[in-house]
């Protein structure tokens, strides 16, 4: 291959250039990034100990010494937000990991191999179709009832088929291409040809989808601590910090509420614009309209 | 005239009959996932008086202590002849509850997706027109961030704005002021019971309680079709058949015309999952704004364990999305006859 | 004066890459070529090359991020606008007519047959739907489509791919234009159909005086179905003529690799490997294009590219006929 255009000699042209051509996926990063952050380093930079109560000073607004205000048990706001970020992630990688984990695999076979795998995969999608938040309650509550172990791996699970359908778009889509037919015209066995020539472009064209379901990941964790399932009382979990401010909000203590919910808002945002930016990023006729 | 009756009657055979096994697949699940878990609703019914005795006493009476293959036959038994069992919070019967609290999940859910699909999908289809425009990331951006709040929250805060510090909105409690009498059930509608009966009063408290709730849903409701009409339309853009119309010079109405005939089909079954989907979401909207409709019953019966409730929950919400998406397969096949 | 004139186009594409840098594709270098009425010009070239694009350009349809960097097309005296303009009245569809790819895909899925015919015809002034349905008709018989009457209530996926395909000619030609481009017509059909729908096409545009150009990568059909052929690589021109002159004095190296690429000539001659891999268009050489895979690349080859007139007509763009080896 010839020459590319000359190498920029400034070191930021590269990221500054990646932000012209998708300021959703850098911004999208970047928000991902800070509460990564966050959550690392949270017993460092949470001004207190997120579940020591201070008992006379229930319900504070925000200002002074809790910046974010106390709820009512007189934990403080802003550390029980900076520690629900470990929650968050806590959550999202491992179930993310199983999703990938599981179905990866499933999905590579199915598209590869079709038959009755295939059908089994899109009838279980037919099926989880039909009823989304509700099994999951009922899931994990079967489970080992109140969980946070049993919480990743439904979600888990229930990620995967999902990931396994796009992967398997993905490979239907490759087994149709020229250069997969031609490396099994030259003679390459099955396996070769889902791992080197398959897995890798199956793998990129998946990878969008990744941020998009850890997003989800993110949210339905929480949707299931405000119901009440999953998430113990005083753990600084982003959806029980909401379903304890629920109680507060006719009152007028706004503040128990609004930050966890605004946190939690922005990480889910944040992976879906990295999701989204990603996926401009890699398929070039997202663009839209044009010849 | 015969000729479309008779595919219609074969299209609803066929699907009636497929139909069956997936909804028993989704009760016969449910059953088995609410009896195998950790709870067991016997200690929470007798109360923490019962000493032992009393508990395999209730357990006994009320089937639990039989294989589980066996209660699932007993269950299907009564369920064929219409008997849904009773909810063992007041022994309330599980059909007649669900006929009651069914109409007002659906009034919330019809009026929220209708909104969001008279705003969300225009919005996504002028997006798809020019790509990459400001109003296109505006959009985008907008969709996203519906995508990303969750409504439950969204709710509290519409509550505290509108409701605490604005006083506009009704305390979120019922959908009806305390001191406003409900119309007579007719429907279980409350709008439509309210407009059948004359009852402008009522029906002023109706709409203003369900004003937030309303709100919120639509909104979320909004941001996948703008999301969907946007990748639909721009897919079609893309399309041989519209580059050979403009190939031919077709005018640009007439292509704009062409395009939506051919974004019709794909719009249609997309609004139709959405319309089953949400109606599950619909229940954490029913219980932050106590709207006591299905959903919210039936979330207060699977965190109690409260059996018969859970299923006949989960199989009427089975029900609908079988009877949505044979509507809308049916509109389908007879504005396009393919296949 | 000539039905068709196109002077020196040049087209660009503008991308991004990753990292947001500009990169120039220099997909169309100096196209310049004339039709006569009358005439049929096949268009020949490995993928890539610029023959569809250069259809694109004739009908006006280009969009960004292609961008004309030089060059016009004058239709009828006419200067044609290139670029896909909003309300701007092109002669597309009623004068410059395109036989598209992939039938079956081209037409509309959601209408009839017969309504998208009328609707062509429609859209180009004809406000008599008892005549435009009648004519039709009269297309559809012309294409030997059997039973015209009752395929006009067909939809498109009931039709086989040569069906299709001469549905789209009886559409081309059902305006009655002076020029129709017909971008490989024969993809996807069996051998059989082939013949057949090129010999309703060529026998229907030369009785009725028309213009056509064939896209082609098949030399076979430019051999049979054409008066005149030009060869294109690279976004440009390298040999053009009358396609017996260009079979017969086969000038350009790359014309004469094409031809002992056919599988008479390598029943005869065996297989001649051709050296190198398709031209980057981001990066072409100087002087000629071809120099990188040419077995007869000289020193001059180096420094521009010239235009030689050969005689009758016929042109080549090389320098092996001043310098030979």
């Amino acid at each position: 291959m010839s020459a590319e255009a000359a190498t920029p000699s400034h070191w930021l042209a590269y990221p500054l250039g990646l932000a012209r051509r998708s300021p959703t996926f850098v911004v999208g990063l970047g928000i991902v990034l800070f509460f990564l952050g966050l959550a690392l380093l949270a017993p460092v930079i949470a001004p207190f100990n997120p579940t020591q109560s201070f008992s006379y000073e229930v319900l504070q607004a925000p200002g002074g010494r809790f910046f974010f205000g106390s709820d009512g048990n007189g934990m403080d706001v802003l550390s029980r937000v900076i520690h629900g970020s470990r929650y968050a992630f806590g959550i999202a990688v491992p179930a993310g990991l199983i999703m990938v984990g599981i179905g990866l695999p499933l999905g590579l076979l199915a598209g590869y191999k079709g038959g009755w795998l295939d059908e089994a995969l899109l009838r279980t999608l037919d099926v989880l179709r039909a009823f989304p938040t509700i099994i999951l309650a009922l899931a994990v509550v079967a489970a080992t009832g109140q969980s946070l172990v049993s919480m990743v791996v439904v979600i888990g699970l229930l990620d995967s088929p999902i990931f396994a359908r796009v992967v398997r778009a993905e490979v239907l889509t490759l087994r149709s291409s020229t250069f997969v037919k031609a490396a099994i015209a030259v003679g390459n066995p099955s396996w070769r040809v889902m791992w080197v020539h398959i897995l890798p472009n199956a793998i990129l064209g998946a990878t969008a989808q990744l941020p998009m379901r850890m997003a989800w990941a993110v949210r339905i964790s929480a949707t299931l601590a405000f119901i009440g399932v999953g998430i113990q009382a005083p753990t600084p979990e982003w959806g029980a910090m909401i379903r304890q401010g629920a109680e507060y909000v006719i009152t007028g203590e706004w503040w128990v509420a609004l930050f966890p919910g605004l946190a939690l808002m922005t990480l889910v945002l944040g992976f879906n614009l990295l999701g989204d930016g990603l996926t401009d990023l890699l398929d070039p006729k997202r663009r839209g309209v044009g010849k | 005239m015969g000729e479309t009756g008779a595919r219609i009657a074969k299209f609803l055979l066929v699907r009636v009959a497929v139909s069956v096994p997936v909804i028993l697949g989704i009760v016969f699940l449910t059953f088995m996932l609410i009896r195998v878990g950790g709870q067991d609703p016997v200690a929470m019914l007798a109360g923490p008086m019962a000493d032992e005795a009393m508990l395999t006493a209730l357990r006994a009476q009320l089937q639990l202590d039989q294989p589980l293959l066996l209660q699932f036959a007993n269950y299907l038994f009564r369920l064929v002849q219409g008997d849904l069992g009773v909810s063992w919070q007041g022994g309330i019967p599980v059909w007649g509850e669900i006929l009651h609290l069914f109409p007002a999940t659906l009034e919330l859910v019809l009026l929220s997706v209708g909104l969001a699909a008279l705003i969300g999908v225009p919005i996504g289809l002028r997006a798809a027109t020019h790509p990459n425009g400001w109003f296109d990331q505006l959009s985008r951006f907008g969709s996203l961030a519906g995508f990303s709040m969750p409504t439950y929250w969204m709710g509290l805060m519409a509550i505290l704005v509108f409701f605490y510090i604005l006083r506009w909105a009704p305390p979120p409690m019922g959908r009806l002021s305390m001191e406003v009498v409900a119309p007579t059930v007719v429907t279980g509608s409350l709008l439509l019971d309210c407009i059948l009966a004359g009852d402008w009063q009522a029906l002023g408290s109706a709409l203003a309680h369900l004003a937030l709730p309303v709100a919120c849903f639509t909104l979320l409701a909004a941001a996948p079709m703008i999301k969907q009409s946007r990748a639909i339309l721009i897919e079609i853009m893309n399309s041989d058949y519209v580059r050979y119309a403009r190939a031919n010079g077709f005018s640009k109405a007439t292509i704009r015309k062409m395009a939506l005939r051919n974004a019709a089909t794909p719009l249609l079954t997309f609004l139709g999952m959405e319309l089953t989907s949400l109606l599950a979401a619909a229940a954490l909207v029913e219980y932050i704004f106590s709207l006591s409709g299905l959903g919210q019953w039936g979330l207060n019966a699977i965190l109690l364990g409260d059996f018969a409730v859970v299923q006949g929950y989960v199989l009427t919400l089975a029900l609908f999305s079988v009877f949505i998406f044979m509507v809308i397969d049916l509109i389908v096949m007879l504005l396009e006859p393919r296949r | 004066m000539s039905l068709l004139s196109v002077e020196d186009l040049h087209v660009h594409f503008i991308a991004r890459g990753i990292n947001n840098q500009l990169r120039t594709a220099k997909a169309l270098n100096g196209v310049s070529f004339t039709l006569e009425p009358g005439q049929v010009l096949g268009l020949v070239g490995e993928t890539g090359a610029g023959k569809s694009l250069t259809a694109l350009a004739l009908l006006g349809l280009l969009r960004p991020p292609a961008k004309v960097v030089a060059g016009k097309i004058q239709f009828e005296g006419q200067e044609l606008g290139l670029l896909d303009q909003p309300g701007h009245r092109s002669p597309r569809g009623k004068s410059i007519t395109l036989i598209p790819q992939s039938p079956k895909t081209s037409l509309d899925p959601t209408a009839r047959i017969g309504d998208q015919l009328i609707r062509i015809q429609r859209e180009h002034g004809q406000t008599d739907t008892a005549k435009a349905h009648a004519r039709a008709i009269e297309m559809l018989g012309q294409v030997q489509i059997p039973d015209p009457v009752q395929r006009m209530k067909a939809w498109p996926h009931e039709l086989s791919g040569g069906m299709a395909q001469r549905v789209l000619i009886a559409a081309g030609l059902i305006n009655s234009p002076r020029l129709v481009i017909a971008d490989e017509p024969t993809t996807g059909l069996d051998l059989t159909v082939q013949a057949e729908v090129l010999d309703i096409f060529k026998r229907l545009v030369t009785a009725n005086g028309m213009s056509a150009i064939i896209i082609t990568h098949d030399l076979g059909i430019v051999a049979h179905y054409c008066d005149r052929m030009a060869v294109m690589f690279a976004g440009t021109i390298i040999e053009e003529g009358p396609v017996n002159q260009v079979f017969g004095a086969q000038s350009h190296p790359y014309t004469q690799s094409l031809i002992a690429s056919t599988p008479k000539q390598i029943a005869l001659h065996g297989f001649a490997s051709a050296v190198g891999s398709p031209p980057n268009l981001y990066d072409l050489p100087s002087g000629c294009v071809y120099k990188d895979r040419c077995p007869k690349a000289q020193a001059v080859c180096d420094t521009r590219l010239p235009t030689l007139d050969l005689e009758s007509g016929h042109r080549v763009r090389c320098h092996l006929p001043n310098h030979p080896q």
